[in-house]
């Protein structure tokens, strides 16, 4: 009869608030080449209660959809001719549990065989954080739940071995007006032999009035092909013709300057009347 | 010869790299050094997702993402920056014996730039992958998660858990 009134009920991530994994992982990326075979992350516990740390390696990159939408890809199976550096990475320690307000430095090593081509090669460190949870009791007509959060900082991990280069190509170019926005769709694709990190720099530039110009970027990174859409509100653009000019060039921030491999400058352009 | 040397090579260096992992420190900052990168980090901090205590067998009871129930998620990273945010949500919880399902809408996530604006955050799926730009300013981005529990008429009494996993990364974009 109990059970059938009030199921006293607690569903939660954690029984106070600040269960949720407070765990903080740097640096997001690690560069590491043949005179640089080992590197470090720090972990840090900044909650109140110890954590399960997990570190594991996966292999993925940033992908498109057919509109230009972006998502991190990790695969569950590494495709076989996948530059993957996965493989020949040890990490230590790669699990341990973490106290309040420690750290703790984490080690990767890569083995790389001497057989593999020039080139850059790729895994994604997942830290996985788990707070470990209060011990909940219950009494005989209470029901209590907890969701117990586990967090994952995907990482990246980048080994060069010998000389790497990178060109971007611009395959197609597609601009259309959809929902009261002017779309600017590039479908990019690399060459070479290491991944593109870049810039895309989108002009609208009216052809009556010079001034009358609007210019959006975005930094881009290419593993192997990247559609980015870019979009510009049709209100803020007056009727005329317009050119639209489109660059990929290497200047950006972010990672250390050194993950940046220079190339070639791409630009292409089309004519619009709006 | 070559090979011997080579693998003593290793074999130093993995000792080497063993050595240094081995202590926790304790340290109010994280602070890096080594292997050099100017982005910052992702962090993420939270609060509960909380269905309270007027839970009845065989009823739904649901958390919108709107309130002050809600699973909040609070992200900071590299100003304007693009980051992919996945979660895997359970299906049921189990007290080791006994099950209960858990869902989550295609409206149940939201998010915004700024922690007061849980109520105008734009929805998401939270059944599908979330790839946004941290803000330009403070590089902040917020989540909130609502949910669905649905007790059975005869819900045995007991500890139920389950696991939401959160992945965040930059996607280089």
């Amino acid at each position: 009869m109990k059970k059938l009134f009030t199921i006293l009920f607690s569903l939660m991530l954690g029984m106070v608030a600040d269960t949720l994994a407070q765990v903080h992982v740097a640096p997001p990326a690690v560069y590491l080449d043949e005179s640089r075979t080992s590197g470090r992350i720090e972990v840090l516990n900044s909650g109140h209660r110890p954590a399960e740390i997990t570190i594991d390696l996966g292999y993925g990159y940033p992908e498109s959809d057919s509109s230009g939408n972006i998502r991190m890809k990790l695969f569950e199976t590494i495709p076989e001719d996948a530059p993957s550096a996965t493989d020949w990475i040890q990490i230590y320690p790669y699990q341990f549990e973490l106290q309040a307000g420690m750290r703790q430095t984490v080690r990767f090593a890569v083995f790389a065989p001497d057989s593999i081509a020039p080139g850059e090669y790729w895994s994604r460190p997942i830290v996985s954080a788990r707070m470990i949870p209060e011990r909940l009791t219950s009494t005989d007509d209470e029901v209590q739940a907890r969701l117990n959060i586990v967090q994952r900082s995907i990482l990246a991990l980048n080994y060069r071995q010998g000389p790497v280069h990178t060109q971007p190509v611009m395959d197609s170019l597609q601009v259309r007006k959809k929902s009261g926005q002017l779309e600017v769709q590039t479908f990019l694709r690399r060459k070479g032999n290491a991944a593109c990190l870049g810039n895309l720099k989108v002009s609208v530039v009216s052809l009556r009035d010079r001034e009358n110009t609007r210019i959006k970027s975005r930094e881009i990174a290419v593993y192997r092909r990247l559609s980015r859409t870019i979009r510009f509100p049709l209100q803020e653009l007056t009727p005329g013709p317009y050119r639209v000019e489109v660059e990929v060039n290497g200047r950006r921030e972010g990672p250390h300057p050194d993950a940046i491999i220079p190339f070639k400058p791409v630009r292409r352009s089309t004519v619009i009347s709006l | 010869m070559q090979f011997i040397k080579k693998t003593t090579l290793y074999a130093a260096l993995l000792l080497a790299f063993i050595g240094f992992g081995l202590s926790q420190q304790a340290h109010a900052q994280l602070t890096v050094q080594a292997t050099g990168t100017v982005l910052q980090p992702l962090q993420m901090t939270g609060t509960d997702l909380n269905f309270g205590n007027n839970i009845f067998p065989g009823l739904d009871k649901g958390v919108d993402r709107t309130e002050s129930g809600a699973a909040q998620f609070d992200i900071s990273g590299e100003a304007g920056k693009e980051v992919t945010a996945t979660l895997t949500l359970p299906s049921e919880m189990s007290d080791g014996s006994n099950s209960m399902s858990i869902t989550f809408g295609p409206t149940d996530g939201g998010h915004a730039m700024a922690s007061t604006d849980q109520a105008s955050a734009t929805s998401f799926d939270p059944n599908s992958p979330l790839t946004t730009t941290l803000d330009a300013t403070d590089g902040s981005l917020h989540l909130w998660l609502g949910g669905t529990v649905s007790p059975s008429y005869n819900q045995p009494a007991g500890t139920y858990q389950g696991d939401i996993t959160l992945d965040i990364a930059y996607t280089g974009n």
